[in-house]
């Protein structure tokens, strides 16, 4: 009986959750000669005679001697291949998925619907502009939306992920400068210590140098080492408000002013845009540039990590310099159309006009919460992420070096310093053990200005009680690890498909293709 | 009941209706012990951070709340202004191709377990989406016949860029070669991408008769930016769909001056041409797209990057890559993401590159797509497209009017033909339009060396009645536009 109710009361508990173990056999070893998986239609009379005359066009020495080695498998064979697959791997639809900044809420169905509707999908890009007025119509309702949100005056939807929207971001930046010849000089970007590494990442590749600036106490912005590293040569600042912290910087006025008194830019990570739709916009700010994650913010599935979306806003005086083509509406003739007119654009970052199937997503998704359902999301995803942070905050072993007493927003930064001291429970063996009991875990070991870092956001998505279930967990392996019972939280994980694995190895002799298996093997 | 008790209830009860949503679960009494929990008074006390004059108190210009009925209604009346290529009689290619996509390429991809995680940050519990990429990596290693592959980038453009900045730090020199005829998308990326680190463009020439790369004046450019070249870039086929006939010797040229080889290919043709590992590539790039996904108006695409193994080279590669290892305690098979020394999370400004989100889920469509159609469907779905190809060349070139194909070379699947009277190119493109046709790519804008030309593109979706209807249209016009 006891049994009975400690299964009723711990649906998520380890002793319900075990992932599929289907055996790990690649579809290249299901592989029987002469199978096939699709038929390809069969060549007319006509057209058969008129291959052997093209391939006779082909010198030999062009033409492949052996077919590539894809497996051979049946129909049925590849679909329950990739059904195992899929019941190996943990999604949103799956269970919780607290992931810190990556805004792992659900997924809206509609929004698949949508973007499977084959008026959206059998359009090709080079079409007469009269035959993609839908299309165009979705991308310019959705740039105005996106625009509105955060307070720019235009928006390319041009970027296909956020480090994406970064990159374009940046390169307006060394566009504006190079246009007031100021490059030379302007060379520098102040990207704050607590920043995700596409940051960094995308200056380098933009031509920049890194400026990095510690954080303060209280996890923000240290105003008087911005104000020692900004000079002249500050091209501009790129910053995440609420930060990676999950806090708000409350200078953000100052930050802004610091910047533009040298002329530089100010740019806005949206990662956590999540936390502040009707609340508060990054224009009204200061900032100069947005990039949004689509696929965090406006809920379009991660797909196992892409595609995403990362349209880029800025304020007036940089929609000159925004990629082509823009999309464009003349009200006259009610009529939809490209717009290669940006006399300083950057040019392009992609082909086409931008990842269209995830922006249809979007905009379907802005359309099913509308005005108030968008603040409503914010303030819902802070109150969970406030709530979660409350209760953690007092379980023994953890704390919160940042903000513990004041409101985060949409995530917190909890730290198991205290519990690694004092029984070498470590951040990684709690979120293996959370895997267990089928929870995913949250980002770990990030930001690095906090010791053994769980990152966590529950998205305003997640029911209250899947909410406290996590939290009981985290409870008991506080409980485990004080009352010496850490065998169970070190062997995590077991109930997942495969148990903790060899990193070390992977990096030491890469296999990265089924080609190097082979000749390994043959070694 | 009074008139005044009634309004009090409606905005209540308005105001529940209002406020909850089938996306956001908790009730106004969780709310309620929730905000106890932390002390708190309001939700908006939750805000009081951010200082006042910063706050948003308007309201935003953004649409009400639709109803999911209502929200599919009226994206259906958007799109239906769309025309879609079902409608058209379309011989558009160009970079995105139509073909045809077998049901359970959607119908695994739209697996909610794989459409709903995230890049696999947790291997124990994303074994399959991690085993997925990984045989994504084999397929297209076996498909270029080079080893290393990342699990995917953005698009071809992209790739392109991404291989440009790979050659500078593998090789330490700072011009890139790029073939005139390059696809305007394709170019403009690469220029937006060598901008920041100040790489030089250099194009070389193509001969005006085949079509093809000129190794002559290929090689004096060589000569002349000796010790300076990073990298030479050239596609196969190219964009205007002729075949490389001397594409060993451009790669061999390539290598005499210690410099990177990229090819540029189109898959589907891998089932039929020479892979670009037996060509010489120490680069691969190409788009996924032919590979079961759909032509979505441009996007999601699928970049394809394959290295030849190499030490020097894959430390230098852009990307996530996914690895086969083993569980510590057992020697059973596990999957993981590795060599992430060389990514953005760990190296941030000394990264290989800043790409983080790729496009993970089109690899795993291509992976089915390719398990489906292996290599003799491979090889069959090439050589139709390149017997439909001859055949509409061939049927073009009967009329007088036209040059088809433009180029001596040998093609694939797509060739470029031109109107031998410029005047007639509009009126051309607009008849055409009048019956739902487009007759390919008008290249005059980007190309007009070229003349009146269109880049037909034929793949197996192009049917002989299609065909058929296009060439008596164009008989038809030239009919009525003073041709014979």
């Amino acid at each position: 009986m006891t049994q009975f109710l400690n299964f009723l009361g711990h649906m998520e508990g380890n002793k319900v959750f075990k992932q599929s173990k289907w055996p790990k056999t690649l579809i290249f070893e299901k592989s029987t000669p002469g199978r096939i998986g699709y038929q390809v239609p069969e060549l007319s009379s006509e057209e058969e005679k008129v291959l052997e005359k093209a391939k006779r066009t082909i010198s030999s020495d062009l033409l492949r001697e052996n077919s590539p080695n894809l497996p051979e498998v049946s129909e049925l064979e590849v679909v329950r291949h990739f059904t195992r697959l899929s019941q190996m791997t943990y999604g949103v639809d799956s269970g919780f998925y607290p992931l810190g900044s990556c805004t792992m809420k659900y997924n809206p169905k509609i929004c698949d619907t949508a973007a499977s509707m084959i008026d959206a999908q059998n359009i090709h890009p080079y079409q007469p502009e009269d035959t993609i007025q839908g299309s165009l119509q979705i991308m310019y309702e959705l740039a105005k939306w996106l625009a509105e949100l955060s307070g720019m005056a235009g928006v390319t939807l041009q970027p296909a992920a956020g480090a994406h929207g970064e990159y374009t971001g940046i390169m307006i930046l060394r566009k504006y400068h190079e246009s007031q010849n100021n490059l030379a000089i302007k060379n520098e970007i102040i990207v704050p210590d607590s920043a995700h590494g596409t940051n960094p990442a995308t200056v380098s590749m933009c031509g920049f140098k890194t400026i990095v600036i510690p954080s303060n106490n209280d996890g923000c912005v240290d105003i008087d080492a911005l104000r020692s590293s900004v000079t002249n040569k500050t091209a501009g600042m790129m910053l995440t408000n609420p930060n990676t912290l999950g806090i708000f910087e409350p200078n953000i006025k100052e930050i802004t002013d610091i910047i533009h008194d040298v002329d530089g830019l100010m740019y806005y990570d949206g990662a956590n845009f999540n936390a502040i739709m009707g609340k508060v916009r990054p224009g009204d700010m200061g900032f100069d540039i947005v990039h949004f994650n689509i696929h965090k913010t406006f809920a379009t599935p991660h797909g196992g990590g892409g595609p995403g979306a990362g349209p880029v806003g800025v304020v007036s005086h940089l929609i000159p310099f925004l990629p082509v083509p823009s999309v464009a509406y003349n009200s006259t003739s009610d009529f939809y159309y490209l717009n290669y007119n940006h006399k300083q654009t950057i040019g392009k970052v992609r082909s086409y006009f931008g990842n269209f199937s995830i922006l249809l997503r979007a905009y379907t998704y802005i359309l099913r919460l509308g005005q108030t359902g968008l603040t409503r999301v914010s303030e819902m995803a802070n109150l969970n992420a406030n709530y979660m942070k409350a209760q953690c905050a007092r379980i023994d072993g953890f704390s919160v070096p940042y903000g513990e007493n004041s409101s985060c927003m949409h995530e917190f930064v909890l730290s198991a310093k205290k519990l690694y001291k004092e029984t070498e429970i470590s951040a990684l063996d709690i979120s293996k053990y959370l895997l267990d009991n089928g929870l995913h875990p949250p980002t770990v070991y990030f930001p690095l200005i906090v010791p053994e870092a769980l990152m966590i956001e529950p998205t305003e998505t997640e029911p209250k009680e899947i909410i406290d279930d996590f939290i009981q967990v985290i409870r008991n392996i506080s409980k485990l690890a004080y009352s010496g019972k850490k065998e169970d939280i070190q062997n995590a994980p077991i109930n997942t498909s495969v148990g903790r694995i060899d990193d070390v190895k992977a990096a030491r002799d890469p296999i990265i293709s089924y080609r190097m298996l082979k000749k390994q093997k043959k070694n | 009941m009074k008139r005044s008790s009634i309004q009090e209830v409606i905005p209540a009860l308005h105001s529940i209706q209002h406020l909850s949503h089938p996306f956001l679960p908790q009730t106004e009494s969780q709310i309620k012990t929730m905000l106890k929990t932390m002390n708190v008074s309001s939700i908006e006390d939750l805000y009081s951070i951010i200082p006042k004059e910063l706050r948003f108190e308007g309201k935003l210009n953004l649409p009400k709340t639709h109803s999911e009925q209502e929200t599919l209604r009226k994206i259906q009346s958007v799109l239906q202004k769309n025309v879609t290529t079902d409608d058209l009689i379309s011989f558009l290619g160009a970079g995105i191709y139509p073909h045809f996509i077998p049901s359970v390429v959607p119908s695994i991809v739209n697996r909610s377990e794989f459409i709903t995680s995230y890049t696999p940050y947790a291997p124990e519990v994303s074994q399959g989406m991690l085993q997925g990429l990984w045989e994504y990596q084999s397929m297209i290693a076996e498909l270029t016949q080079l080893d290393l592959v990342n699990s995917s980038m953005y698009d071809f453009a992209t790739t392109l860029g991404e291989a440009a900045l790979m050659s500078t730090r593998a090789t330490k020199k700072n011009t890139f070669l790029v073939p005139e005829y390059i696809q305007p998308e394709r170019l403009n990326t690469l220029i937006t991408y060598t901008t920041g680190p100040k790489l030089k463009i250099v194009t070389y020439p193509c001969d005006k008769l085949t079509g093809q790369a000129d190794l002559e004046k290929l090689t004096s450019i060589i000569e002349l930016k000796r010790n300076q070249i990073s990298g030479v870039y050239i596609e196969n086929p190219n964009f205007w769909g002729v075949i490389e006939e001397e594409i060993v010797q451009i790669g061999e040229l390539t290598h005499d001056q210690n410099s990177l080889f990229i090819i540029g290919f189109d898959p589907i043709s891998l089932g039929l041409l020479r892979s670009p590992g037996e060509l010489g590539a120490d680069i691969a790039i190409g788009d996924g797209q032919p590979l079961g996904l759909p032509m979505n108006f441009g996007g999601p695409l699928l970049g394809l990057f394959a290295v030849k193994n190499d030490k020097k080279l894959v430390r230098a590669m852009p990307g996530r890559i996914i690895g086969l290892t083993t569980e510590i305690n057992s020697s059973n098979r596990a999957f993981t993401m590795t060599l992430q020394t060389r990514e953005q999370h760990i190296r941030r400004e000394r990264a290989t590159s800043n790409i983080c989100t790729n496009n993970a889920l089109c690899a795993l469509a291509s992976t089915v797509y390719l398990s489906l159609i292996g290599p003799h469907g491979l090889k069959s779905l090439a050589e139709t497209s390149l017997a439909k190809a001859h055949h509409l060349a061939e049927r073009l070139s009967m009329f007088d009017e036209i040059s088809s194909p433009h180029f001596t070379g040998p093609f694939f699947k797509e060739f470029v033909f031109t109107l031998n009277s410029p005047s007639l190119m509009d009126s051309f493109t607009k008849f055409m339009r009048t019956r739902n046709i487009i007759p390919g790519l008008s290249l005059i804008k980007d190309f007009p060396s070229l003349g009146s030309s269109y880049l037909a593109s034929v793949t197996e979706m192009t049917t002989s009645s299609d065909m058929e209807l296009f060439l008596d249209t164009v008989l038809e016009f030239f009919r009525t536009h003073g041709g014979k």
